[in-house]
């Protein structure tokens, strides 16, 4: 096999790995179970103009 | 729903009113460091790139010097604009967006501080060697590796600084703007390190530095400018993002898919053609996050847009996401091996990367800083018309720039592919094409010039305090 390939593929299997991991660890964290709430993170008292109080 | 079941990640009023600002005191020194470095950048890069497109005008004008000769003229403006001013303002951005959206202060801000004089010492010395003659010879990665060592210390202190502030947070979970800046401040330091290891040589050596060039754009400038973007949208318009769930899905598509689009840039190149085809599969997979993000922004602005009369924040950041959708797409287009052979090795190309770091990135930028800049200084921008001015003169040059490219490069790129035609033919006729190059990249210049100056009065505290932001005729659209 081309060392090239070799390389890129290491790099980019290296780098599936750490998003997988990164992925289960946020989903075993409930990242994703009511992550809609987060959208409301953006807002506080700086915001142009307010929410209107659209439900998460 | 009642508000404050809305607002089950926030605590009471007046505690989320002491904790930002709590988190924008903690901030403040380091993002200002950041975003003036960065505009300092912005202007030294914009002169050198002009000069190199006017070379193809003038090719005997500053040749007497080596340091001014057009490889290296060309080379200080890409690393000048690239990890000067869009890299440092991304930086700069996530400096100040991550503490708002973790409720928690800046940890150890003198780190970040630290890291921004490094990354200029970075620059001030990499650029200095190349402009010496002394270059890695790898496209995106000029600045020679002993120095490239000063921002791998930089990044890592800024590292400390950010992480630190996660891991202190006081939200449950994370915005998608703070998954997208973590992300791509972890991605930087891992794709920059790799690509700068002295153990590559031959077509490995090229196959990583297109691996790493392309990455610089997707895994760095890109996630960083997304953030800009997720954060900005809804808190202008003060409504939360269309689909929570979807920008989501942008986001680990993005992760999953990008790492591998470089290598389209070496088809035709010695490498195994299950290894071309893979990048290029990646890259056309780049249509999902695009697709994603562009659905959610346009549902998010639908019936609003009258919004971006008000506010440059907006204008900006919005022109600069529709701007995201086309380059994207154009760039998995580009990857394709029938559209590829004609269009790589040519000034198409070139078009394309300033469509992306230009007219999606930097323009993010500038309504990121449209917005933030008043509130670190505590004075409003003076001018509306400098604004207004800025924005048409950048819009009107990034575009001009790209369309004059497009063409010029799609007939260099059929012209060198006819083998009945002499090689002479190819650089003939974009000639008039590289003429409109530069006029676009003199409007570019002025813009930027133009928001350097309108920048040095706000820091400066010059012109009239305002209570409201001058543009908005008391609408209230930052």
């Amino acid at each position: 096999m081309n060392p090239a390939a070799v390389y890129i593929i290491a790099i980019c299997g290296a780098g599936a790995v750490i998003a997988c991991v990164a992925f289960i660890w946020a989903a075993l964290k409930g990242e994703f179970a009511d992550a809609s709430e987060a959208a409301f993170l953006v807002f506080d008292d700086d915001d142009v103009q307010h929410p209107s109080g659209e439900e998460p | 729903m009642s508000a404050a079941a809305v607002y089950l990640d926030s605590p009471p009023p007046d505690v989320a009113i002491a904790e930002r600002v709590a988190a924008d005191e903690s901030t403040r020194r380091p993002a200002l460091l950041f975003f003036h470095s960065a505009v300092a950048w912005l202007v030294i890069g914009s002169v050198f790139g002009l000069v190199a497109s006017l070379k193809f005008q003038f090719p005997d004008w500053l040749t007497g010097e080596a340091a001014l000769t057009f490889g290296r003229v060309r080379t200080v403006h890409l690393n000048a604009v690239a990890y000067g001013w869009a890299g440092m303002a991304l930086v700069g951005l996530a400096v100040w967006m991550i503490p708002r959206l973790v409720r928690a202060p800046l940890y150890r801000p003198g780190l970040a501080v630290a890291a921004a004089w490094g990354w200029n010492l970075w620059l001030v010395l990499g650029l200095g060697a190349i402009l010496a003659g002394w270059n890695d010879g790898l496209e995106w990665l000029e600045i020679p590796y002993p120095i490239d060592t000063i921002v791998v210390v930089a990044g890592g202190l800024m590292a400390i600084s950010v992480l630190g502030t996660v891991a202190r947070r006081k939200t449950k979970h994370f915005y998608v703007s703070v998954w997208y800046a973590l992300a791509a401040l972890v991605w930087f330091p891992i794709i920059f390190a790799t690509a700068n290891l002295p153990i590559f040589g031959g077509v490995e050596q090229a196959a990583v530095n297109w691996w790493y060039g392309h990455n610089a754009l997707g895994l760095f400038i890109t996630p960083l400018a997304l953030a800009g973007a997720y954060y900005f949208i809804p808190k202008v318009l003060g409504r939360p993002i269309q689909s929570y769930y979807l920008s989501l899905v942008g986001f680990w598509a993005l992760a999953f898919f990008y790492s591998l689009n470089g290598i389209h840039h070496l088809i035709g190149g010695p490498l195994p053609a299950w290894l071309i085809t893979t990048s290029i599969t990646a890259s056309v997979m780049m249509v999902i996050p695009v697709a994603a993000t562009a659905v959610n922004f346009h549902t998010t602005m639908v019936g609003r847009f009258a919004a971006l009369k008000h506010s440059p924040t907006l204008r900006f950041v919005v022109a600069g996401s529709m701007i995201y959708t086309a380059v994207s797409l154009q760039g998995s287009v580009e990857a394709l091996r029938g559209f590829n052979r004609i269009a790589h090795f040519t000034h198409y190309t070139v078009g394309h990367a300033h469509l992306g770091v230009y007219g999606f990135a930097s323009l993010i930028l500038f309504g990121c800083l449209y917005f933030i800049i008043p509130r670190l200084v505590d004075w409003e921008w003076p001018s509306d018309k400098l604004i207004r001015w800025h924005f048409w003169l950048a819009l009107a040059g990034v575009l001009i720039y790209v369309v004059s490219l497009s063409i010029g490069g799609w007939l260099q790129g059929e012209a060198m592919l006819d083998a009945s035609r002499p090689f002479m033919d190819s650089v003939n006729l974009t000639k008039p094409y590289l003429i409109v190059r530069s006029v676009g990249g003199t409007l570019m210049l002025a813009a930027n010039v133009t928001f350097a100056w309108h920048y040095w009065l706000v820091v400066r505290r010059r012109g009239t305090a305002r209570l409201e932001p001058a543009w908005s005729a008391g609408e209230g659209l930052a």
